[in-house]
């Protein structure tokens, strides 16, 4: 079809893009007209088939009221098997909660691009019928369902959320994660606790205050203060117990924490109202005590949040391997089973396009697999009969039977996850420094208050316990507790909307003090998937003569190498020619087409001279690329040069990077012509080729000899070396595995945002610095005035306030980037 | 002044209730996802509503019927 012609039979311009997820169209064929005399167009047949079904449930607004394009869907048909075991009863067990006749289920969503795919999700599971309920956490993005078990099936609502154009896995609600959610709850009933009757505590202590100044009967005095001992009472068992706990288990293990201060002014002050209460005679802290822990749970409960989010974007990553692989019996019947219940000797089916599911010998069908998240190999390599696969490695071609020769933890791809094992084991600790200054910091309190005691008793005894109280309390680390967790949680929110999520809290500490910059190649600085840098003609040739060839002949292919012809063929503007019979496909060589101008072949340089196709030298001084060449009859006509091209923002990153300070570092498992050529256009110095995972571990841990280095890679070869950095990236579309064991992941695949994480964290650092420095002034200067005894509760409590305020609003400048 | 007897312990009640309800809207989960609630009174539910009206539009332009 004809891409002009199809564009002029409606009157408005048909659009560039997919009427569902906005990826470019490669033609205008497949569309739906609406009611409305309106043509919409798609990308693909999954695409089309997931906006019909929106439209059959009526829930066209998605459309209007969407901030981000869905993704691709695929076409769900072919699933909907393999669906149906997860009704299978040992399935079940695992995922499914049964009460009397409803079951429960939490399904992982793949997909969730903006809010209104949580409603659209919503609203279609509530109209199945047999479904009571079903909610979607935007923030998780799982979905809550309940459902009657005699009106439907699980695998139907999966099939439901499928047929939306979203990924979907039944989420395993295991102890940890069960006991990671209680924890969450509960410290957010603590934190309401502490602010609410600290709320009460304040109110009545500025009545006590303002009295001070105006005036106030002794016994209206005594019965605020009361009032407010009371509301303080919940506060501190409550919700300061998190902090007695802490302090206690530090001290257990003979460690000085935060926690420990915090406990000891806490503990110190409320002793001290305590007593002031019963002789109905001097100070009360009870609105400090109050305040103080509101602000340090509100800390804390940021803290976790995000430690939540971490797991929850390493829940959400499809795992490395399929969760149903395709078993044949004795008669060659197929059926779906749990990846985890494969034997070594199992005959297994992998269609074109899917994940090999175990280590394995190719028993028929040829193909080509893709093995560059294990290996950083970028182009696919060839199988045969008797060829070895590997777990975790992409099928490109056709579809094979294989014979699996390991499973679980013999399979290369657990040798892979032990190796990263120890790998993290090995990693340096981050630096606390809070904790260090801390525990320096209350060792130094303690001192203080026993000399004041100890000069009060010499001086005027009935002071020694005020002013020794006062000092305790006064020296309260709010603000030093406060410096740390306000900064990162601020930088950590500001860099996530640029597309930098960090995983780990220490991340930012040693992203500022990283001196080394290590890189992997394919997926990190390349873009990870072949496209055509170079075209040689032979003489007479017109390129879009043969572009119109490579089109028809590519089109259809999953490999590699076929893609990136066909998009440059599209880029040609080609238009198809007519076949005459069927394209002959050579696994791993090239494929054959008959047209009117003769017989075309298209393949590799060996393929094309095992046919005696005649081919120029000059065209075969490919260097770095991959090489696929057309002939016509026995003369070859076209030579394509193939690359996997650098990031755009790559070199312009590298040069931001290098202008920070840090020394950059290519290490790849790639070929030594490959590697080269890409660092020197990104402009790397140091560079080493054709690195095995472990080796690629011992040059990053052996540079970690000189100082702090920052990992970035995307593949499994990369993880171990990921694990053991001091920090380490992934990119957002990398494998799980590199994603899990990485302290931040770039979500937006974009190199650009590193440099910026790189400087945002220094800047975090001085301003964590800035927070220390200031509470330790504060300290500096209430201390001796506490120590000397004339120190107001009042002006205690304003300037433990102001000095917990200025680090919280000094912390919020890092939400600017 | 003696006023204050009676208000501030009142307060204390009060809080008292406020703290418990907060401690069960914890409980019940509705703090679980603090960005799709905000989202979610974006999008209409009332479509069927909506829908009706449009439906009383048509018939008024017969002649009112008497309710």
């Amino acid at each position: 079809m004809n891409i002009n012609s199809s564009s002029t039979d409606t009157a408005r311009p048909a659009p560039s893009v997919c009427y569902h997820c906005h990826s470019a169209l490669l033609n205008n064929d497949i569309r739906s007209s609406q009611d409305d005399g309106g043509v919409q167009y798609f990308c693909c047949h999954g695409c089309l088939a997931a906006a019909e079904t929106i439209k059959a449930a009526g829930l066209q607004n998605y459309y209007r009221q969407r901030q981000a394009p869905a993704p691709r869907a695929e076409l769900p048909a072919e699933q909907r098997e393999q669906l149906a075991l997860f009704d299978h009863p040992a399935m079940r067990e695992r995922f499914v909660v049964t009460l009397d006749n409803e079951s429960e289920a939490n399904l992982m969503l793949e997909g969730v691009a903006c809010p209104a795919c949580m409603w659209l999700i919503e609203r279609r599971l509530s109209s199945q019928d047999g479904v009571v309920s079903s909610s979607v956490n935007y923030e998780s993005e799982r979905a809550n369902v309940r459902w009657r078990d005699d009106e439907v099936a699980l695998s139907e609502l999966m099939g439901v959320v499928q047929s939306l154009g979203y990924g979907v896995r039944p989420y395993d609600v295991d102890a940890a994660r069960r006991q990671r959610d209680t924890a969450q709850r509960d410290l957010l009933k603590r934190l309401g606790v502490a602010g609410l009757f600290g709320m009460q505590a304040m109110l009545l202590a500025v009545a006590v205050y303002l009295g001070e100044w105006s005036g106030i009967a002794n016994e209206h005095r005594q019965f605020m203060n009361w009032v407010g001992g009371l509301v303080t009472l919940p506060v501190f068992f409550y919700s300061g117990s998190v902090f007695f706990k802490g302090a206690w288990r530090a001290l257990r293990n003979k460690q000085i924490t935060m926690d420990v201060p915090v406990s000891l002014g806490l503990i110190s002050a409320l002793l001290a109202s305590m007593i002031s209460l019963l002789r109905a005679d001097g100070p009360v802290y009870f609105d400090s005590i109050a305040m103080f822990c509101f602000f340090l749970l509100t800390a804390r409960y940021v803290e976790r949040r995000i430690g939540g989010r971490a797991v929850d974007v390493a829940d959400r990553l499809s795992s490395a391997l399929p969760v149903l692989a395709q078993r044949l019996d004795d008669n060659d019947h197929m059926h779906a089973v749990a990846t985890s219940e494969l034997v070594v000797g199992d005959r297994l089916l992998v269609p074109a396009g899917e994940t090999i599911p175990a280590d394995a010998i190719v028993l028929s069908g040829q193909s080509a697999v893709d093995e560059s998240l294990l290996s950083g190999e970028s182009i696919p390599r060839p199988v045969v009969p008797g060829g070895q696969v590997v777990a975790g490695s992409v099928n490109t071609a056709q579809t094979l039977i294989i014979r699996a020769t390991t499973v679980g933890a013999e399979s290369t791809l657990s040798q892979l996850a032990r190796l990263l094992d120890q790998a993290s084991a090995a990693k340096p600790p981050l630096a606390e420094w809070a904790g260090r200054v801390a525990s320096r910091f209350s060792a130094f309190v303690l001192l203080v208050a026993a000399a004041t005691a100890i000069f009060w008793l010499w001086r005027d005894s009935s002071q020694a316990w005020h002013a020794a109280i006062a000092v305790l309390v006064v020296s309260c680390p709010c603000a030093l507790a406060l410096a740390v967790p306000s900064a990162i949680g601020n930088a950590t929110s500001a860099l996530a909307r640029r597309g930098v999520l960090l995983l780990r809290a220490g991340a930012l500490q040693a992203l500022a003090s990283a001196k080394h910059a290590v890189f992997d190649k394919t997926g990190t600085l390349t873009k990870g998937k072949l496209s055509v840098s170079q075209v040689s003609l032979a003489d007479n040739i017109e390129q879009q003569w043969v572009a119109d060839r490579v089109l028809t002949i590519e089109s259809g292919s999953s490999h590699p190498v076929a893609r990136a012809l066909w998009s440059w063929a599209q880029l040609q503007e080609a238009s198809p020619v007519v076949l005459r019979g069927d394209l002959i496909h050579q696994p791993g060589k090239g494929v054959e087409a008959k047209t009117a101008d003769g017989l075309l072949r298209l393949g590799t340089a060996e393929y094309l001279h095992s046919q005696g196709v005649d081919i120029p030298d000059v065209w075969l001084q490919a260097g770095d690329s991959s090489l696929a060449l057309l002939s016509l009859e026995q003369q070859a006509i076209a030579c394509f040069y193939l690359q996997d091209q650098p990031r755009d923002e790559a070199e312009q990153t590298m040069q931001a990077i290098d202008g920070a300070g840090l020394s950059l570092h290519l290490y790849s498992g790639d070929r030594h012509e490959a590697v080269a050529s890409l660092a020197a256009t990104v402009g790397i110095e140091d560079w080493t080729a054709e690195l095995k995972p472990e080796q690629k571990l011992q040059k990053v841990q052996a540079l970690q000899q000189d100082g702090g280095v920052m990992m970035v890679g995307d593949g499994l070869n990369d993880a171990a070396s990921l694990a053991g950095a001091t920090v380490s990236v992934a990119m957002g579309t990398g494998a799980a595995m590199a994603l899990q064991n990485s302290d931040a992941v770039l979500t937006r695949d974009d190199l650009a945002a590193l440099a910026l994480a790189v400087l945002h964290a220094r800047k975090t650092r001085r301003i964590v610095w800035q927070n220390i420095a200031w509470a330790l002034c504060y300290n500096a200067l209430a201390m001796p005035l506490a120590a000397s005894g004339w120190l107001q509760p009042w002006m205690a409590a304003i300037g433990m306030s102001a000095s917990s305020l200025i680090v919280v609003l000094n912390a919020a400048r890092l939400q600017r980037l | 002044m003696e006023i204050i007897y009676l208000m501030i312990p009142l307060a204390v009640v009060l809080v008292t209730i406020i703290v418990t309800a907060f401690i069960w809207a914890v409980r019940s989960g509705q703090f679980d996802d603090l960005e799709g609630p905000a989202n979610r009174i974006l999008f209409d539910d009332d479509d069927e509503q909506i829908i009706k009206r449009t439906d009383q539009k048509t018939t008024d332009d017969e002649p009112p019927k008497p309710s």
